[in-house]
């Protein structure tokens, strides 16, 4: 009886607002439903029915696609197959290593500007605010040349070197975390002789380690599916995101079938998934605190 | 006697006051080199952390911008020498700009995507992060769903979206392409007139759930007090959102009016996950085309595109702080 109640108090607006937000969920789910359960149809299934649900669950699909989720891949005048499992190892350097080093590198700078303000402090956070601001467009030619003759082009160094920056929205909300935690727990610190590093890595950073985290996830999420780094600076270091991509554009026997590309693009999305649902309460939280001007 | 032991008690004192004020002075002495021994660490500390961050800013924003500046003044011959060739590159690049069938599409399709994505992007997730905001009916359900577009992958996505469009559809409704002058069988993404708004209306599809989030983060900064005063004095639904919501988040919101200025230049648009390479001209936006460029350029086609960047920076740089000083000026006042 409380529910019904509680129905009749939504306001016409509401509830049209709350049909349309039905409508649009239900649309993205009906695409990764579609999605699912396509990659679960044989090919004459598929072609007779493209709507319904699967006549036979064929899951053998995601084998099959497992098997065909290759790349040739031409690099120091050999060519190369580099399989799922490479493509799985790519992607996991790749989406560690980039968080782990640019959150590294946010987390240090913002920390040395706010226990160490000066006039240094104050231009690395001005400079931080005015890059964030000037668009700058096209400087790729330049990159790409730059990088090639440092022999980083198509390298895990370059990967490294280049995750090593600190301009950013995190940089600000690192800022803001480090503004509330209590002053007198470093002095406290150095009555007892804490050095800067212990004071740093001891102290600081487990106070802080909870939004690293979060910012880590949601970092490695972005990463995991990123492909556009993979086709400009790693050629021969195909992701799975990038895999997926020359998948999808696939004419081969096999791969080419929609039930089986589609159970590759199932293959993809489900380590994220996984993730995005254990962890969905921190990382939506974490929009809404890094939402700020 | 008495003299005797007061004498004796003065000398005393002093010794234990000259012995505390050695101490003292020791102590202070001491103290001020602890102090300037501790800046000294404090000072290593700093820029001995400080120092590659720094560095790595000043190679990857100075030195490969201006290295950009300088491709972009100069042109390879064919034994890969660089020239000073003055302003040619960027005379070539203005002249395609009017000439090049390619770049005017581009250029159009550029400029609808972001006046669509403005007001699309804008208005549909104000409103549904209102109504999230004020954590009506399914408000936690809804914000798991938006977010995954956000979270899944966008070429896996592409995937089922082109298997839809161009393989389901088509199986389903045969006829459709015929009706567009064009063979039959062919799909929304193959089909001349339909296969821009396809991918415009995907994109707008599955860009409104993470742009709904932040909005709904700025709307929580608001002070639930003044609303709550408002309702009490019977301001509507859309009352408290137009005159206290809306201002108080607005600083949030205009953001991405500002920062997507620069899309204009920079967005490639998903283009690269439907079509690869190959996108046609009349769907090409000008990152997509940017970047497929630069991606196929040899050394010999840097400079041209280092201008071509160089020009969207001239622009880009003063349309965004005029954007941004309008929308600061003309904006809802918080009072």
């Amino acid at each position: 009886m409380r529910k019904i109640f509680r129905w009749r108090k939504i306001s016409v607006p509401s509830a049209i607002l709350c049909l349309f937000l039905l409508f649009y969920s239900a649309t993205l789910l009906a695409l990764y439903l579609w999605g699912f359960s396509t990659s679960l149809k044989t090919v004459d299934d598929f072609m007779t029915n493209m709507v319904g649900l699967p006549k036979a669950w064929e899951w053998n699909n995601y084998v099959k696609a497992l098997d065909l989720f290759a790349l040739p891949i031409f690099k120091n005048g050999r060519l190369y197959n580099i399989g799922f499992e490479g493509m799985l190892l790519n992607s996991i350097i790749y989406s560690l290593m980039v968080p782990l080093v640019t959150l590294s590198t946010t987390w240090l700078m913002a920390y040395l500007c706010y226990q160490f303000p000066g006039k240094m402090s104050s231009f690395i956070f001005r400079i931080n605010i005015v890059l964030m601001m000037i668009p700058i467009v096209g400087s790729l030619p330049s990159a790409l040349k730059v990088y090639t003759s440092l022999n980083l082009y198509d390298t895990w160094g370059y990967v490294f070197v280049s995750s090593i920056t600190f301009v950013g929205p995190n940089f600000l909300i690192f800022y803001a975390v480090f503004q509330g935690i209590d002053k007198g727990l470093k002095e406290a610190a150095q009555i007892d002789g804490a050095g800067n590093f212990s004071i740093m890595l001891g102290i600081i950073f487990p106070l802080t380690a909870v939004m690293f985290g979060v910012l880590f996830i949601t970092s490695f999420i972005t990463n995991w599916n990123t492909y556009m780094p993979m086709i400009i600076w790693l050629p021969s270091k195909p992701s799975l995101a990038y895999g997926m991509y020359k998948f999808g554009a696939s004419t081969v026997s096999g791969s080419s079938w929609p039930p089986i590309q589609v159970a590759g693009s199932m293959i993809v999305m489900l380590p994220i998934l996984i993730i995005f649902l254990i962890f969905r309460n921190k990382i939506i939280g974490n929009v809404t605190i890094g939402s700020f001007k | 006697m008495a003299k005797n032991i007061m004498t004796k008690n003065l000398r005393e004192i002093r010794t234990r006051n000259d012995d505390i004020g050695c101490v003292a002075y020791r102590h202070v002495s001491r103290t001020k080199s602890s102090i300037k021994k501790q800046k000294l660490m404090d000072k290593l500390f700093y820029w001995g952390l400080a120092f590659i961050p720094l560095f790595m800013l000043a190679f990857t924003t100075i030195f490969i911008n201006l290295n950009s500046i300088v491709m972009a003044f100069n042109s390879y011959d064919q034994y890969g020498q660089m020239h000073f060739v003055w302003f040619d590159n960027f005379v070539e690049v203005l002249k395609d700009y009017k000439s090049d069938p390619v770049m005017v599409s581009s250029l159009k399709n550029s400029l609808i995507v972001y006046v669509t994505a403005v007001l699309v992007q804008t208005i549909i997730p104000i409103l549904f992060s209102y109504y999230m905001y004020k954590k009506k009916w399914g408000t936690d359900f809804f914000k798991v769903i938006l977010f995954l577009p956000s979270i899944i992958s966008s070429m896996a996505t592409v995937l089922i979206f082109k298997n839809i469009t161009d393989q389901a559809i088509p199986t389903l409704f045969p006829e459709l392409s015929g009706k567009f002058g064009e063979p039959e069988g062919l799909g929304l993404l193959s089909i001349t007139q339909t296969r821009f708004p396809t991918v415009l209306i995907y994109y707008l599809w599955m860009s409104l759930g993470g742009g709904m989030l932040v909005i709904l983060g700025a709307m929580n900064s608001v002070d639930k007090s003044v609303v709550e005063a408002a309702t009490l004095d019977g301001v509507g639904f859309f009352g408290e959102l137009w005159h206290i919501v809306l201002p108080k988040s607005y600083s949030v919101i205009s953001i991405g009016f500002i920062t997507g200025i620069v899309s204009i230049f920079t967005n490639e648009f998903g283009l690269y996950s439907f079509y690869g390479e190959n996108a046609s001209s009349d769907v090409s936006t000008l990152g997509y085309y940017f970047l497929v460029e630069t991606k196929r350029a040899s050394d010999a086609g840097y400079p041209y595109w280092a201008a071509w960047g160089l020009i969207a920076s001239v622009i880009v740089i003063p349309l965004t702080f005029l954007a941004r000083y309008l929308i600061n000026k003309l904006g809802p006042s918080e009072d």
